[in-house]
């Protein structure tokens, strides 16, 4: 990762920019293997999350919403009952969608993007009309709502407990942040 | 087939094809998945398990036999004579325990909802076809028409019957079991009440016969039957959703194999023996017996992949012994360097990794002993469908038995005395390999991972003497890096991840120049050396008998093959021409002894080498990380120090970092790689990625 300037702006400067190579040995084997780079802009997946040296958030939700299109083709045309339904929705879909979320920024339009096929398949299921607003749906139960989570919320929260979380241990991610 | 119950008008045609013809194949048997006769929801079940066991064990005088072990072992008067006594009691007990789970459980499809009016309705069927059978001279067991007539529930045993009679009894029996099956539902809730009750019976400690049953009984019941109900409504909810949203396939187990097709040879198809790198055409193999070769081969090379690291063979691991336990390696533990001259010929990578084994750190000492309040904590928390025991002792055999103090304690005993013996007891010896396709269809011969299924109270007498102590002596002791995330008790995965993240954040943010490579150890389980991991764990303090014990399970170790056929006759062990490595992904101790070679690593670190440095604006938080890593799944990583010169122009500016940056992290990863291969392990470098 290094830098090109231009007119006082700084970009990722690309494998052309900056050629290089890494070689390695194995072993006792001398002959050195190269190690293929990948461009700052390229997504890399890493322990499940797909992250990119240029901070670009795009690769993960377009990942995201692929899951939850699926699971819309998936609930769709079954024929759970409400309960199942819901149950699905929580216990499927919930932590395959929140697992990035305390690694990721993501926009709010972006999160609603993402769980939008999800609730279009889900609202209809539970007999409510797949329009209704999402004050209703996401709301907690004490204000009337359905509670079901809000991702862009999640993700404040996921977030907040990472931070607390290493605040707590003193390590070198707090330092880091 | 019986033409004679083909009722109606229509002509029956048969027609008999040679399967082997029909579908090109010879339709070998599939393996049923063997199922559990002992279920532990039911507490009559554990009692009826717990009672059975119990006249097994003093028919065969199995506790004095087991307290005169203990007491050789306590007095050290220990020999190899009472070795062969513990692995005779031990066949005792094993044949006890399978015997008393016969007489405790009982079987049953899932069709239809099980209830004991539905059993007998279904025996009473049974009893009427063999009747009728019996009637029309054809031969039939007796033993199995009284059985049956016990189990069915029918009042009375007539011997002579008329054809006709029978005949009538089998029509209403029949119409009995379909209404029975109509019903299951209505008859499942009326056995739930009843095990409620039992439930009930049982956490209050009340006799059944009772006449005169506390009024806490009835709110324990009706609670326990609450339960029961929502337990019963939402497993069938899940396994609903299981099949919506990840169908199982049709065959559980591994049914075929694809290898290269060597007949087939092309210049650009590559080599048939490297399947990794193979691009021309496939064969299946469907034969059981050419599976469990072909797999036997894999699974060999799998476990043998270490051999060829400074450890494994050479003078340093004839030096070391394989068990670790020459008089090098006590001198080495001593604080003792080997010999200059074997020295020599090392890495210095391997140089640094002995100087680290030559240092002194915390110790753990505490005697191999398994109590009983340990016994009964580690299987609390198995899940009592856990797969292990290729011997048939699965968890439910343990977990039945923990409310018994005299069987826990028989238990605990016998899985402590090999640790303090210092020997494996042939039935620990036998491992089940299972082999999982990485991705659901793809049977390539490459793409399988290997799931060894262990005895389940050898895998638990791990985790209680190696796997838990040695993890918090490290994590007390603060002997692990920080790089490492995986494994660790209050570690999370999307911590890595993050603090890359944030790396990447940082980087963003002051415009710095960094450099890192990702990288993944290849099999880091399967290629844990022997001698290495027994040192390190009798540096940390784990008594010689528990290694020795270990050791010699290494050594002894069967793997028996296991696919959709069945397990195969075809085994595999450690032989000195290719012996095996590591104890198996499946193991308890598997993560703990990674955890141990991973702190030898990250403490030989050459700490001259350039790593990623962060600053702080104020310049006062100062982080220096060479990596990031979980598990096998690492990351390391060099920041530039270098200044933009002002003489230069920005490409050569942006040539020279660049230059700067790879050159530091060669060195890095380099240096990574070799502290790697000394300890067992390798790079995937296909998989490794330069950012």
């Amino acid at each position: 990762m290094t830098w090109t300037w231009k007119k006082g702006r700084a970009s990722l400067a690309t494998i052309d920019q900056s050629p290089a190579h890494l070689c390695l040995t194995t072993g006792y084997d001398t002959t050195p293997a190269t190690i293929p780079r990948i461009n700052p802009s390229q997504p890399f997946c890493t322990l499940g999350v797909h992250i990119s040296p240029s901070g670009s958030q795009k690769p993960q939700a377009t990942l995201l919403r692929k899951s939850s299109e699926k699971f819309y083709s998936s609930l769709s045309p079954s024929s759970l009952s409400p309960e199942e339904a819901y149950w699905s929705y929580m216990l499927y879909l919930c932590p395959k969608l929140m697992y990035p979320l305390g690694c990721s920024s993501f926009t709010q339009k972006q999160c609603r993007t993402i769980q939008a096929p999800a609730l279009a398949a889900l609202l209809p299921k539970l007999h409510l009309n797949r329009h209704i607003p999402h004050a209703f749906v996401f709301g907690p139960l004490s204000y009337g709502g359905m509670a079901l989570p809000d991702l862009y919320v999640d993700q404040s929260y996921t977030q907040l407990r990472l931070f607390y979380g290493h605040l707590k241990l003193h390590d070198e991610l707090v330092q880091l942040l | 087939m019986n033409i004679l119950t083909l009722h109606g008008d229509h002509r029956p045609y048969f027609m008999d094809f040679d399967a082997s013809l029909l579908f090109a194949d010879p339709m070998l048997k599939i393996a049923r998945p063997s199922g559990r006769i002992l279920r532990l929801r039911d507490p009559r079940v554990r009692r009826r398990y717990t009672s059975a066991l119990h006249d097994q064990l003093s028919a065969h005088n199995v506790l004095p036999r087991f307290q005169d072990l203990s007491l050789a072992m306590s007095s050290g008067t220990w020999s190899f004579t009472h070795t062969i006594q513990y692995e005779s009691l031990d066949n005792t007990i094993i044949q006890s325990m399978l015997l008393a789970e016969k007489k405790a459980g009982r079987i049953y499809t899932s069709t239809y909802s099980w209830s004991p009016i539905l059993k007998q309705s279904v025996q009473a069927y049974r009893y009427w076809q063999l009747r009728l059978k019996q009637a029309c001279g054809l031969p039939v067991s007796i033993t199995a028409l009284n059985n049956l007539f016990q189990t069915s529930g029918l009042s009375t045993h007539p011997t002579q019957l008329s054809i006709s009679t029978i005949q009538d009894n089998l029509r209403s029996s029949i119409a009995m079991l379909r209404s029975h099956q109509k019903h299951h539902k209505e008859l499942r809730k009326t056995f739930l009440e009843e095990l409620s009750k039992a439930i009930a019976l049982g956490s209050l400690g009340i006799d059944a016969t009772d006449p005169h049953p506390t009024p806490l009984l009835a709110t324990c019941s009706a609670k326990a039957l609450k339960s029961l109900i929502h337990r019963e409504h939402m497993r069938s909810a899940y396994r609903r959703i299981g099949y919506l949203l990840n169908p199982p396939s049709s065959i559980s187990g591994l049914h075929k194999v694809d290898i290269p097709d060597s007949l087939v040879l092309q210049p650009h198809y590559g080599d048939p023996t490297d399947p990794k790198t193979w691009r021309g055409p496939w064969i299946s193999i469907t034969s059981p017996c050419t599976i469990a070769t072909i797999i036997r081969g894999i699974n060999i090379k799998q476990y043998n992949q270490a051999h060829h690291t400074p450890f494994g063979s050479g003078s340093l691991a004839t030096l070391l012994v394989r068990q670790g336990d020459s008089q090098s390696a006590e001198a080495l533990l001593a604080g003792q360097l080997s010999q200059a001259s074997v020295l020599s010929t090392l890495l210095p990578e391997t140089q640094r990794i002995l100087t680290t084994l030559t240092t002194s750190f915390p110790r753990l000492d505490q005697p191999p002993i398994i109590s009983d309040a340990d016994f009964i904590a580690t299987y609390n928390r198995v899940h009592e469908n856990t797969s292990s025991s290729p011997s048939g002792r699965h968890v439910g055999h343990y977990k039945a038995i923990l409310k018994d103090p005299s069987l826990v304690s028989m238990h605990a005993t016998m899985m402590s005395l090999p640790f303090l013996g210092g020997f494996a007891p042939p039935r620990w010896n036998k491992v089940t390999d299972i082999m999982l396709e990485k991705e659901p269809g793809n049977s390539r011969c490459h793409r399988l991972s290997i799931i060894a299924l262990f005895e389940s109270d050898f895998n638990q007498a791990k985790r209680v003497l190696i796997a838990r102590p040695i993890t918090h002596h490290l994590e007390d002791s603060s002997l692990l890096n920080e790089m490492q995330y995986g494994s660790r008790p209050g570690k999370q995965c999307t911590s890595a991840v993050l603090k890359k993240v944030l790396c990447h954040d940082i980087i963003h943010q002051s415009k710095s120049s960094a450099a890192f490579m990702e990288n993944d150890a290849v099999v880091c389980y399967d290629r844990l050396v022997n001698n290495l991991v027994l040192l390190i764990l009798c540096k940390l303090g784990i008594s010689s008998s528990t290694a020795k014990s270990i050791a010699s399970n290494w050594d002894n170790v069967i793997h028996l093959i296991k696919t959709a056929y069945g397990t195969s006759d075809i085994t595999y062990g450690s032989s000195p021409l290719a012996p095996l490595f590591g104890p198996g992904q499946g193991s308890t101790d598997g993560p703990t002894l990674w955890q141990i070679l991973y702190w030898a690593i990250t403490k030989s670190i050459d700490p001259n080498l350039s790593v990623a440095r962060f600053i702080s604006v104020c310049q006062s938080i100062v982080t220096e990380i060479p990596g990031i890593s979980f598990v096998d799944d690492s990351n390391v990583g060099v920041t530039s120090t270098l200044l933009p010169s002002p003489g230069l122009s920005d490409q050569d500016n942006l040539s020279l970092t660049t230059r700067h940056l790879v050159q530091d992290l060669t060195a890095l990863a380099q240096h990574w790689e070799r502290l790697l291969f000394s300890t067992g392990g390798a790079i995937n470098i296909q998989k490794a990625t330069g950012i």
